[in-house]
């Protein structure tokens, strides 16, 4: 006996966003780093900051995610990184490195 | 992460093993495939600075490598498939024997087009039947389901509903916890994407209960066949959960562990034995309307009950739940929480948790015959759950500017270094969700609530 069946899997948003170009060296950078907040995430890119200062002479670090402080940048929208806020990020950084704990 | 590399900055993630799969369902989900990743042994959370140390200290190299050269998989698609609405129908060869009857079971699950249990085949006949529950077009789009971004259309759902066991005549419902899910104040991303434990929990108000089958009598969340409605609709909105937001277990869906509840949970209030108005009329709607209201819960954990004999014994057998302090305990003092609305910029802030308690009627007569109404309970929970300021604020501290002034809630401040001052542990007495349903005992079921609450009118086919 033959049996036909729908599909239950949905068609799904055609969404593609291609890689962003990579840098040549980490040397002279300034590179963000992110953590949304969850437990242990801010340590882990804290810790690969660390070991990148001592490879790097020049290299240079933004915070991104944990509480809002004085000084340093945040994340206004809560956080996740949207688009309004990767393109605020986009013109202080020039690569992220991210941790969400997971 | 994909936000950061759409802006034109190379990005990386560190992911712990476990949470891989789930990484590479949702950076697919935004777009990029290909997003690049470092992966360490175990999640950061709950564990000492030294072995997070350790863990990512094995990874520096990885991470520059990232950050310079492109993934040989770049540019490869996402598998994000086209704008054509015409749904696929294949033909599987069944017989009598135990392998043949088990055909479309395996078929389905080969393309992890399950939850594991055996289905009902959505047949186009039986998937026509089922559109005959409501008037609302095959092609209409409800939400757009993260964390693969699939179109829940009423045809797509139509057929997870029939693998379900649905009937017609319970679609409606499960078409309005789906619009329920839609609100942004859900949040529904997050209750699909969490690593910890939580699923949607289905409360139903109005004829429609009664219309569909549902037992709100004894062993109303239970399995049995006089549970089938609610079995079937709580299952339903699970598959679609699986099949149209692409929230596959080990992948989209990263719990911990799982949950026995994820394969769902629907339930209707004993509104002809309840001694208070139904959970829609607090809601804003009318007694004779009929509403579905969807909230994302844990749990949920039994009150046993039978020594109290006064509303405040139950009501404190109640509180005692309170104790768990992860529970959102006063972290409404931060503000409240927010939800990205899609692929936008936008956001949404809403309240929360909603802690839903499932009452048996005997417990709120208890407290009826006492001469206490629905709100008077509530403003009870409110008042007498409490927890400790300087636990609220924790280790994370406070959102201050640049005076060291609180952000949210400025006026709890001169209270911070008082070890005695106590908030309550939810911020509105609504917040303590009470529905009465099941048999009439001593016994009550609490919820810890996560994310977000949504209630939408059921329509009236």
């Amino acid at each position: 006996m033959q049996v036909q069946i729908m599909s239950p899997a949905a068609n799904r948003v055609d969404f593609t966003v291609p890689p962003a170009p990579r840098l040549s060296s980490l040397e002279g950078k300034t590179i963000g780093l992110y953590n949304n907040m969850t437990g242990g995430a801010d340590v882990a890119v804290d810790r690969i900051a660390e070991h990148l200062s001592r490879r790097y002479a020049h290299i240079k670090f933004e915070r991104y995610g944990g509480e809002r402080r004085s000084g340093r940048p945040v994340l206004s929208r809560g956080v996740h990184i949207d688009d309004a806020e990767a393109a605020r990020i986009a013109g202080e950084v020039d690569a992220v490195i991210g941790a969400t704990a997971h | 992460m994909v936000a950061v590399e759409k802006a034109g900055l190379p990005a990386v993630g560190i992911v712990a093993r476990s949470f891989v799969r789930a990484w590479q369902a949702c950076v697919e989900g935004w777009g990029q495939p290909s997003t690049a990743f470092v992966t360490i042994p175990h999640a950061t959370t709950g564990q000492q600075t030294d072995f997070i140390c350790k863990m990512v200290d094995a990874q520096v190299d990885a991470v520059v490598r990232c950050l310079t050269t492109l993934p040989a998989s770049a540019g490869t698609s996402g598998g994000a498939q086209g704008s054509s609405t015409a749904t696929e129908i294949f033909t599987v060869e069944m017989d009598a024997t135990p392998t043949g009857l088990d055909a479309v079971n395996r078929f389905l699950a080969e393309r992890d087009w399950s939850d594991g249990l055996p289905v009902i085949p959505p047949t186009p006949e039986a998937v026509e039947q089922m559109l005959k529950g409501t008037r609302r077009a095959p092609q209409d789009v409800l939400m757009v389901m993260e964390p693969g971004f699939g179109l829940a259309t009423v045809e797509k759902i139509a057929i997870n509903a029939v693998m379900a066991g649905c009937r017609p005549e319970q679609f409606p419902i499960l078409l309005a916890a789906i619009d329920c899910l839609a609100q942004p104040e859900m949040n529904h991303r997050d209750m699909q994407v969490s690593g910890h434990t939580e699923a949607p929990l289905i409360l139903v108000n109005g004829p429609i209960a009664k219309k569909a089958g549902l037992n709100v009598g004894t062993t109303a969340m239970g399995p049995g066949a006089i549970n089938s409605a609610n079995t079937a609709i709580g299952r339903a909105l699970r598959l679609c959960l699986i099949n149209i937001g692409y929230c596959k277990a080990g992948a989209g869906d990263p719990n911990f562990v799982g949950l026995p509840t994820k394969f769902g949970m629907c339930l209707a209030e004993n509104e002809e034995v309840s001694p208070w108005q139904p959970y829609h009329v607090d809601r804003g709607f009318r007694r004779a309307d009929s509403a579905v209201s969807v909230v994302v819960v844990t749990g949920p954990t039994t009150i046993i009950d039978s020594g109290s004999r006064t509303p405040d014994d139950t009501l404190n057998n109640i509180a005692s739940m309170m104790f768990y302090r992860h529970a959102g305990a006063g972290s409404w003092i931060r503000g409240w929480q927010s939800a990205q609305v899609g692929h936008t910029n936008r956001r949404v802030t809403f309240p929360g948790p909603y802690h839903p308690v499932i009452l048996s009627p005997s417990r709120a007569v208890l407290m009826a015959e006492a001469g206490m109404s629905k709100q008077d309970a509530q403003a009870w929970l409110h008042q007498h759950c409490r927890t400790s300021l300087q636990a609220a604020v924790g280790t994370r501290g406070m959102p201050t500017d640049a005076n060291g002034a609180w952000l949210t809630h400025p006026e709890l401040q001169a209270l911070a270094q008082d070890p005695a001052a106590t908030i309550p542990a939810l911020e509105s007495p609504e917040q303590y969700l009470l529905f009465v349903t099941g048999g009439s005992t001593h016994y009550a079921h609490f919820f810890y609530g996560t994310y977000g609450m949504a209630t939408r009118p059921v329509e009236d086919v």
